[in-house]
């Protein structure tokens, strides 16, 4: 079985029924302990890695020597020192990847260690103790496949969780929808059938293939990380904790700064509140603010040159639709409908190209098959 | 994304589907229809597992014995004992006489996608070398060197996924074949022939390179130790007077610099040796690199690569094949 099997298993047969048959005390913490179980048995280094970055950044904030300020810097530090010991490309030329491996959910996590840190620092977390915060960070659903789900919503819910039959049949659902998407959308007709297509369209026709290689990867990843986000949601529907949805049709948007208010949201949300709005509040530069944000989101995939670009681009694209867009407060000229739906479907299309013609620097190996890919596309 | 205001509230997961989520006890009768179903299914998979597994002891038993009943015609037999890289890769009789001059006979007892238990627990194929021994055993070494983790064995409980879904595959393909929706395997004749539909492709597809290679990096290397009833037959098989050969059966440059590769050829050495100290099995590697284009797919060879590793094979077994020339 692979992990998303492992994962669905081990929380339908051993995390729901003890968030449920237990004590109510003992339910949630009992659902954190099984977590780190199942973490020490697959990658014991995840385990120790959460524990210690999650002891660190809850530890800092007790200690009454140093300031609020110095409390912040040196929790967010700690735990983006592990973010990039792990997730940037100079261990994975190491070798590190096979011999030591990264913490599964490193990226997650981290970015809810930070989130955490910050509203900590601005005192707007509700009174909680440490068995809280392990209970939002070692929770399996959302752990190693996201979405990046905020404290005070978790606290939230898991004071005021009761059992509600139409709540976890709905959880099941978004399992199996999920389970849908990952093994008949993604692996099935995305992964091998089209991938069986462009390989016999290279040799006659390699603009098409390459053109074919490029959406499918850019809806691949979609599909499969809109899965995973299904089953996350389902999951934790089934322990009765309601997690933020984190897509919402972004190929449907007809302008990349819609698409990404649609397509990971925790994660653009994330940006957008501890990237974006302080950048913003302190330059008073959109777009230093916006460059900022999208090459912070770039980098949380991976800290590599190739996301750095990636994530520019992103940043690009906005700024470019921000340009040209028509400002809100001028009156619209009287359009038929039929001219709106063109040019909304010419924006949907057209931010679609642009966000799989991007996803090309992170396809492939280096800038040597990207320009040849390009040159594919383009110049024949 | 980044626009400050309005800032959205997050949306949660309550969020209406086109279809109501249906009551609970239709999940739990849904969930026992697939537990029955599946069930149902793996019972399938394992009488028909059952069943090729009797049918290839009993074809394997008939050509054995018809060979062992002529042992006095002056003929060296030789019985090629793998999978199908096996079926792909050795040629048949005529290919081996014509080169060697000889009578020579090579019998190819394969199965697909197995591993060594596939001849000594499934089928007792050791058994019946022992009662009727061939001159040479050529044995394949992928067999006897590594652990192979694509076993289908539906015996085995951590195979109970891939048993179903074989079974599954092999059903559909026989629907798709009966409507007419897919063309008929081409005949095959037991233990011999060349797949005829290898010819049609002249190109690899490489698509799926990452997961043959990370099948490969997973493997691991047997110790000398953990088949002992089938070291008890290689030395039955070695009093008999066969020659026992353990066969190196090449894949692209590719994957075999990562086979061989990665600290992992060291332990291979050492097994190998110890196979040949003690229970005699003589150990013939191809040592030609061979590039994708020989092959039909990222393991077995094709209309090109085959002559070329059986004139390999037929220039080791035609100075050891000592009976009298045709």
């Amino acid at each position: 079985m692979n992990e998303l099997n492992w994962i669905i298993a081990f929380s339908v047969v051993g995390l729901t029924p003890m968030a449920w048959l237990l004590p109510g005390r003992w339910q949630l913490p009992t659902v954190s302990v099984l977590t780190a179980g199942f973490m020490l048995v697959a990658s014991p280094l995840s385990a120790l890695s959460l524990l210690l970055t999650a002891s660190l950044s809850y530890g800092l904030f007790r200690l009454k020597s140093l300031t609020p300020a110095w409390r912040v810097v040196l929790s967010i530090s700690q735990s983006v020192l592990v973010w990039i010991i792990f997730k940037s490309e100079w261990p994975m030329h190491q070798g590190w990847q096979t011999t030591v491996g990264v913490p599964l959910g490193l990226s997650y996590y981290t970015f809810r260690q930070i989130h955490y840190a910050i509203e900590r620092y601005k005192q707007t977390l509700p009174v909680h103790d440490f068995a809280d915060y392990l209970t939002y960070l070692f929770f399996l659903p959302t752990l190693l496949i996201g979405p990046i789900n905020r404290f005070p919503d978790f606290y939230r819910d898991s004071r005021r969780r009761r059992w509600d039959a139409v709540l976890f049949s709905t959880g099941l659902e978004r399992i199996l929808y999920g389970y849908a998407k990952i093994v008949l959308i993604g692996n099935m007709l995305l992964t091998n059938k089209l991938a069986h297509i462009i390989y016999t369209l290279q040799p006659n026709h390699p603009s098409l293939a390459s053109y074919l290689s490029l959406i499918r990867f850019a809806t691949n990843a979609y599909i499969q990380f809109a899965g995973f986000s299904d089953v996350a949601i389902g999951l934790s529907l089934l322990i009765g904790i309601r997690v933020p949805e984190n897509f919402e049709s972004p190929f449907l948007a007809s302008n990349l700064n819609e698409f990404w208010k649609r397509y990971h949201i925790s994660l653009s949300s994330w940006c957008r509140d501890y990237v974006f709005t302080p950048l913003l509040s302190l330059t008073r530069q959109p777009v230093l603010a916006t460059l900022g944000a999208m090459l912070v989101l770039g980098l949380w995939h991976e800290w590599s040159s190739q996301y750095l670009v990636w994530g520019a681009l992103q940043g690009l694209g906005v700024l470019i639709w921000h340009r040209f867009k028509r400002p809100s407060g001028e009156a619209k000229t009287a359009q038929p409908a039929w001219h709106s739906n063109v040019m909304h479907g010419l924006g949907v299309l057209i931010t679609f190209h642009y966000f799989c013609l991007t996803c090309l620097v992170i396809q492939k190996n280096n800038w040597q098959a990207v320009g040849q890919t390009l040159t594919q596309l383009f110049a024949r | 994304m980044p626009n400050p205001s309005p800032v959205r509230k997050p949306v949660h997961a309550n969020r209406q589907s086109v279809f109501a989520a249906p009551p609970l006890w239709v999940w739990g009768l849904t969930g026992l229809g697939v537990l029955l179903g599946f069930g149902l299914l793996f019972s399938m998979a394992v009488r028909s597992e059952k069943a090729l597994s009797q049918q290839f002891t009993t074809d394997a038993e008939t050509v054995l014995r018809r060979e062992w009943r002529m042992r006095s015609d002056s003929v060296t037999r030789v019985v090629v004992l793998g999978t199908s890289l096996v079926e792909n890769g050795v040629a048949d009789t005529d290919f081996f006489e014509g080169r060697c001059g000889k009578r020579i006979r090579v019998i190819k007892l394969y199965r697909e996608a197995v591993n060594i238990d596939a001849f000594t627990e499934t089928a007792p194929i050791f058994k019946l070398l022992e009662r009727y021994p061939p001159d040479i055993l050529c044995i394949e070494e992928n067999l006897l060197l590594f652990r192979l983790p694509y076993f289908l064995s539906p015996g085995q409980a951590e195979n109970v996924f891939d048993a179903v879904n074989r079974h599954l595959t092999i059903q559909v393909k026989s629907l798709k074949i009966q409507l007419g929706l897919r063309p008929p395997d081409p005949e095959r004749v037991l233990f011999q022939g060349f797949p005829r539909e290898q010819h049609v492709q002249n190109q690899v597809d490489t698509t799926a390179l990452s997961t043959t290679l990370a099948e490969i990096r997973h493997r691991q290397v047997r110790t000398p130790a953990e088949l002992p009833a089938l070291y008890r037959s290689l030395q039955q098989l070695h009093q008999s007077g066969t020659r026992l050969i353990l066969l190196h059966l090449p894949r692209p440059a590719v994957l075999e610099s990562v086979i061989y590769g990665e600290g992992r050829d060291p332990l291979l050495r050492d097994l190998i040796k110890q196979y040949h100290r003690l229970y005699h099995l003589e150990h013939w590697q191809f040592d030609r690199p061979m590039p994708f284009r020989y092959f039909v797919d990222q393991a077995h060879l094709n209309h090109i690569g085959n002559p070329i590793y059986s004139g390999w094979l037929a220039d080791k077994i035609c100075p050891v094949a000592t009976l009298p020339q045709r």
